[in-house]
């Protein structure tokens, strides 16, 4: 009789199995491939340094080699963390962007929103120079509150002014706007720089490579919370983007309130990119690609499973990236940019090519 | 009867600072308890704007709309949300969620923050699934699936909502004839066994004729008569509704036909199948059938070869199909 009762259909749990649940066990592999290039970040580069090096300079063990601590400490460990957290918030904003405009090109560089961030980050570095700070002359104005305004500022504008478009043109148009937007604040950035002595505009032009390298210990007091804060916000607002993938009206008639999901993601977005790029420069298609690569493997657009799976995916491309610039090369010429766009740009053209719609063969 | 939907004095329609365009005027209309309704009409009698009135979308000019006797724009929209769900004509883009995960979405009132399901979610989704007979399709992705199946899953959705009542807007557009009759059956079935109201606008006059409970008729002039199909065709709403949109409805079959004035008449001799069908070709070419006209057409019994024949004044022609015949009356007509 009991083989009977077995036979019965299973009630109480759903008994359907998703694609998108089987895959859930891929996030514990991401937090141990995390930690894994984490410490890798830590110990290699110029100076090896193994791991039991880096566990003893990291809890401040008194086995500790101070040199390998003072590397660690002082160059490695900000860097990783900026990367960390550069990329968490970097996919972030990408999945939410991409999302809330129906867009799969979207992302805050390719929407133009770095390129805010710069030009706001080029006035604040040309107004002080005018009026004739000299503290400038090194890297500590990255400290300096101004610099995260500008950038935020510069952000929020280049947003209001997509926002703008975006009711009004396609994606592949908004895209090209993004990128124009873009463009055109370089070419601004040119001019404004043109009023700066040469050596502002060479530290402008270290900042304007785009690397995690130029974070320190001081940066965090402002970056972690603003980031944080974003990717918190990226998280409780997973509900509502799942509803938005059904468009507004449904989502709607859904009881979601349209505007103020719209007004918390786009803050978060701004939040998120806004200071990154203040502190790091422009780090260029990262926000782009992680949303993909997180969908790809996770097989969903479930933003419940999304949101963690871009902090995790972006936590870990970005490090690697950095890794990679920072392996012991013979000359030290590997920029971030060149490696994301090496990663980046085959990404790109390979969802335009899946994508029918943007091949140009559905309307 | 329990009324779910009550409709006073609605005039729909467009108000801008300068001026007002009225597209319905002064509406009444209830819907009550496990009812089928559809909304038909001509095109740009405003029946999109009617629907999204009653959705709460858009605010009439004048007159209110109750939902549950409650004034349905004072409803927020969290709390409308429980009690009245939507489906569209629009094809949606949900990237990568498969159609079980669609139907769940209908569960988005009834969550909390985090949007997670407990046991009494799935279990609605379930029966939303058997409710729409999808079973075989909830495990796939949303984009694979054809435009009906799609469909299917959207009424799911908004049937997994919960709500008291279900408005769809030309659900069947994009449908071929047995993807829009086993929408139409679902909705009955749905309508009766779980006593949802189901309000329903469609271009398809036959489908609404045989499958609604009552049947809102939106003609041009922007009133509302409302009734079983049965009604308004007997009391004249359906011919007049569509005439002036050159479409002729025919009360002894209860369809439609394209409308044309009758250039000429002849009498028709024979019965079965042949002679109904040969009538329908005559109607639709301008001919009409009349007894005292003095060209005869004749429809043979079927074991015959020449099946038609036309005799006018001392002549006779013979036809093999209805083609032909039609070919050969234009003919006579113009010699």
């Amino acid at each position: 009789m009991s083989s009977i009762s077995t036979a019965q259909p299973a009630t109480g749990k759903s008994a359907i199995k998703l694609a998108s649940q089987s895959r859930l066990f891929l996030f514990p592999v991401l937090i141990v491939l995390l930690i894994v290039i984490f410490l890798m970040e830590l110990g290699i580069g110029s100076v090896s340094i193994p791991v039991s090096g880096i566990i003893d300079a990291l809890t401040g063990s008194s086995d500790a080699d101070t040199t390998w601590s003072t590397i660690i400490l002082e160059l490695r460990l900000p860097r990783t963390l900026a990367a960390l957290l550069g990329g968490a918030a970097l996919g972030t904003a990408g999945l939410q962007l991409q999302t809330l405009f129906k867009n799969p090109l979207a992302g805050p560089w390719a929407l133009g929103l770095t390129a805010g961030a710069q030009l706001g980050v080029a006035l604040v570095v040309t107004t002080t120079a005018v009026v004739g700070s000299t503290f400038l002359e090194n890297f500590e104005f990255l400290s300096n509150l101004s610099i995260v305004a500008g950038a935020m500022f510069g952000c929020l504008m280049v947003l209001l002014l997509i926002v703008a478009v975006s009711k009004h043109v396609s994606t592949i148009t908004l895209l090209i706007f993004g990128l124009m937007l873009g463009f055109f604040a370089q070419g601004l950035i040119s001019v404004i720089l043109h009023f700066t002595n040469v050596s502002q505009i060479k530290i402008f032009a270290s900042w304007n490579a785009g690397s995690f390298a130029g974070v320190y210990w001081e940066h965090f007091p402002v970056l972690a919370p603003m980031v944080l804060i974003g990717l918190v916000g990226g998280w409780l607002m997973a509900k509502p983007l799942n509803a938005f993938l059904l468009g507004e009206n449904y989502a709607r008639s859904l009881g979601m309130s349209v505007k103020r999901t719209r007004l918390i993601t786009l803050s978060c977005a701004v939040l998120l990119a806004g200071p990154i790029t203040a502190y790091c420069g422009p780090i260029i298609f990262l926000g782009l690609i992680i949303p993909h690569m997180a969908r790809g493997i996770f097989n969903t657009s479930d933003h419940k499973v999304l949101m963690p799976a871009v902090m995790l995916l972006g936590a870990i491309v970005a490090q690697a990236a950095d890794l990679f610039v920072h392996l012991p090369w013979d000359k030290h010429f590997l920029h971030l940019y060149a490696v994301n766009a090496l990663i980046g740009a085959p990404v790109v053209i390979w969802v335009i090519l899946k994508n029918k719609k943007m091949r140009g063969f559905e309307a | 009867m329990k009324s779910i939907l009550t409709i006073k004095n609605l005039t729909t329609g467009y108000k801008s600072r300068t001026n007002e365009t009225v597209v319905t005027a002064n509406i009444n209309a209830e819907l009550y308890r496990g009812e089928l309704v559809c909304l038909i009409g001509p095109n740009g009698a405003g029946k999109s704007t009617l629907m999204r009135t009653i959705s709460g979308f858009q605010k009439p000019i004048e007159g209110e709309v109750f939902l549950e006797g409650v004034d349905i724009y004072s409803i927020p929209q969290k709390k409308l949300a429980k009690s009245l769900s939507i489906v569209l004509t629009e094809r949606v883009n949900v990237g990568m969620l498969s159609a079980y995960e669609v139907i769940a979405l209908g569960r988005y009132p009834h969550t909390n923050w985090s949007g997670k399901l407990n046991d009494e979610d799935h279990r609605i989704i379930r029966e939303a699934i058997e409710m729409t007979g999808s079973q075989e399709l909830v495990q796939r992705s949303l984009s694979e699936l054809s435009d009906g199946e799609r469909q299917k899953i959207m009424i799911a959705r908004a049937f997994a909502q919960e709500p008291e009542m279900m408005i769809l807007d030309e659900v069947t557009a994009f449908l071929d004839l047995p993807r829009r009759v086993e929408i139409m059956k679902l909705l009955r079935n749905m309508a009766s066994q779980s006593g949802k109201s189901i309000l329903l606008s469609t271009h398809d006059m036959d489908l609404a004729l045989r499958g609604s409970d009552r049947i809102w008729l939106l003609p041009k002039d922007g009133s509302l008569h409302i009734g079983s199909p049965e009604d308004l065709v007997l009391n004249g709403s359906f011919e007049a509704a569509f005439k002036s949109e050159g479409i002729n409805f025919d009360k002894q079959s209860g369809s439609f036909s394209i409308y044309n004035e009758y250039k000429k008449s002849v009498a028709l001799n024979g019965d079965g199948h042949n002679s109904i069908w040969t009538e329908r070709a005559l109607m639709r070419n301008g001919i009409s059938v009349d007894p005292s006209a003095s060209t005869i057409v004749t429809v043979h019994p079927e074991a015959e070869k020449q099946r038609w024949s036309i005799s006018s004044d001392n002549d006779t022609h013979q036809y093999e199909s209805i083609y032909d015949l039609i070919r050969g009356l234009n003919l006579i007509e113009k010699s």
